[in-house]
C-alpha cells in the first residue's frame, strides 16, 4: 500500500520499540503470578490467569473460558509479536507488504485484549458486597495493567506517526 | 535535541520496567520448588490447587493433582513444594492427612470442615527424594516420643482405647498407646506413655487399676475422688496409678506392670 513512501521517524520507532520490549518482559510474570485471591471463610485460593481459564472450562463455562483465554493470553502475545515485527522491519528497512494493514489489525484487536481485567474488576466489585467471600486483585493484575499500558503506548506512537506522515 | 532526550527518558523508564519484570520472573523461578508425590490409601477430602501441605500450620506446598494408581491400588498426590521446604524434606519425612475429629471428649481440626483436609508434614532432614509414602494415621505425638514407655498387662481391656488417660490422683500423667496380645496370648499388653515430667511418679511398687466404664460410674455415685474424671473415663476408659511411697526406684523404659481389672478393684475396696 503506502509503506514505500513512508520514511519512518526513527525516534518514534525506537520509542515504540522500548514500550514493546517492556510489555513483552512484563507479560511473562503476569502469567506466572496469581491474578486474584479468593477467600471464603478460612478457605483461600490464588489463581493465575491459566488457572482461571482451566477452572472456567472445567466448570462448563467454555464461552467465558475462551474469552478469557483469547483476551488475556492469545491476543496480547499476538499483538506484541506483531508490533515487534512491524517496528523491527521498519528499523532494519525491510520492505514488508501489508505492514500497514497489520498495524491496523493490531490497533483493532487491541481493543479486545485484556477484557478479563474488566471481568476481574466486576467480580471484585460484586463479591465485595458479600460478607463471607472476598476477592482481591493480586500482583499479576497490576502486571497485566502494565502490559496493557505499554502496548497501548507502543501502538499509539506507531499509528500516530503513521497518520501524521500520511496527511 | 529534545527528541533525543524524550527518547532517552522513555528508554530509561522502559528499561526499569524490564528489570522489574525480569526480576519477578527470576524470583518466581527461584521459588519454584519441585513436585513431590505422596501416596495414600485414601484421598479423603483433598482438593487440587486448594489443599495445602503444612508444617505446624505454615504452608510449605500446594496439592496439584490427585490420581488413582491402579498398579499399587493407592491414591497418588502430586504437590508442589517451596524451594525452602525442599531442604528439610529428607526421605524419612512423615506426611499424613489432617481431618476433623469429633469424639466424645475431644473436638479437633474443626477448621478442616470448611477448608477441606490438608496434609501435615513432619520434616526429617536427609537426602531429598520425590516420592513419599503417606501415613494413614498421624504419627505419635512428638511429646510421647520423649516420654517413659512402659507396658501394662491386663486380662481385660474393659473399654480402654488408644489415648485413654493415665491418671494419678486424678491428674493425667500419661496416655495409652497401641494394644496387642502378650506373647503367650493369655492377656493383653498395653503400651503406656508416661509424660516425661511425671516419669518419676511411677515406681516399682506402683499399682495400676482400670477405672473404665462401670467402675467409674460406681465411683460417681459413691462420691469418690474420681468424680471429675468419671464422665471422661466412662467414655474413653482410663487407668489410675497409685504409688504408695517413693522408696523404690523409678520405673524404666520397657517395664511391665499388671493392671487390676475394675472387678478386682471393687473387691479390694469392699474388703477395706
Amino acid at each position: 500500500m503506502h509503506q514505500h513512501d513512508l520514511r519512518p521517524n526513527q525516534h518514534n520507532l525506537y520509542r515504540a520499540l522500548a514500550f514493546t520490549l517492556a510489555a513483552m518482559v512484563l507479560y511473562v510474570p503476569a502469567n506466572l503470578y496469581p491474578f486474584m485471591t479468593m477467600r471464603y471463610s478460612g478457605l483461600y485460593k490464588q489463581a493465575t490467569v491459566w488457572d482461571g481459564v482451566k477452572t472456567l472450562y472445567d466448570g462448563g463455562e467454555w464461552i467465558t473460558a475462551t474469552i478469557v483465554l483469547m483476551a488475556s493470553i492469545i491476543i496480547p502475545i499476538f499483538k506484541l509479536i506483531s508490533l515487534f515485527f512491524i517496528i523491527v522491519s521498519r528499523i532494519l528497512n525491510i520492505a514488508v507488504a501489508e505492514r500497514a494493514s497489520l498495524l491496523m489489525l493490531v490497533d483493532f484487536i487491541g481493543r479486545w485484549s485484556m477484557l478479563d481485567v474488566f471481568l476481574v474488576a466486576i467480580m471484585v466489585a460484586l463479591v465485595k458486597f458479600g460478607s463471607f467471600a472476598t476477592v482481591n486483585a493480586d500482583i499479576a493484575s497490576y502486571l497485566f495493567a502494565g502490559v496493557v499500558v505499554c502496548t497501548m503506548l507502543a501502538s499509539a506512537i506507531l499509528s500516530l506517526q503513521y497518520k501524521g506522515k500520511h496527511k | 535535541m529534545t527528541k533525543i532526550i524524550v527518547t532517552l527518558i522513555i528508554w530509561i523508564v522502559c528499561l526499569s520496567i524490564i528489570v522489574v519484570g525480569a526480576a519477578l520472573t527470576y524470583t518466581w523461578y527461584k521459588n519454584l520448588g519441585p513436585i513431590i508425590k505422596i501416596s495414600f490409601k485414601d484421598g479423603d477430602d483433598l482438593i487440587p490447587d486448594q489443599s495445602h501441605i503444612r508444617f505446624r500450620g505454615v504452608e510449605v506446598g500446594i496439592i496439584k493433582a490427585i490420581e488413582y494408581d491402579q498398579a499399587s491400588n493407592r491414591i497418588i498426590i502430586s504437590a508442589r513444594i517451596t524451594r525452602q521446604a525442599m531442604k528439610y524434606l529428607g526421605k524419612d519425612s512423615q506426611f499424613w492427612i489432617v481431618k476433623p475429629r469429633l469424639s466424645f471428649d475431644q473436638v479437633s481440626n474443626l477448621s478442616t470442615l470448611v477448608t477441606g483436609d490438608y496434609i501435615a508434614v513432619n520434616p526429617i532432614k536427609g537426602s531429598f527424594v520425590n516420592n513419599f509414602i503417606g501415613l494413614e494415621e498421624p504419627p505419635i505425638n512428638p511429646d510421647l516420643a520423649s516420654s517413659l514407655k512402659i507396658y501394662l498387662r491386663s486380662n481385660e481391656l474393659e473399654g480402654l482405647t488408644e489415648e485413654s488417660p493415665i491418671l494419678y490422683h486424678g491428674l493425667q500423667i500419661g496416655e495409652i498407646g497401641a494394644m496387642g496380645l502378650t506373647q503367650d496370648k493369655r492377656a493383653v499388653l498395653i503400651t503406656a506413655y508416661i509424660y516425661k515430667q511425671f516419669a518419676n511418679v511411677v515406681r516399682r511398687n506402683s499399682t495400676f487399676a482400670n477405672i473404665s466404664g462401670l467402675h467409674a460410674s460406681f465411683h460417681l455415685f459413691g462420691g469418690s475422688h474420681f468424680d471429675m474424671e468419671s464422665i471422661r473415663t466412662l467414655m474413653r476408659g482410663g487407668i489410675s496409678v497409685t504409688t504408695p511411697n517413693f522408696n523404690l526406684s523409678q520405673a524404666k523404659v520397657g517395664d511391665v506392670f499388671g493392671v487390676l481389672t475394675a472387678a478386682q478393684v471393687r473387691e479390694l475396696e469392699e474388703e477395706s
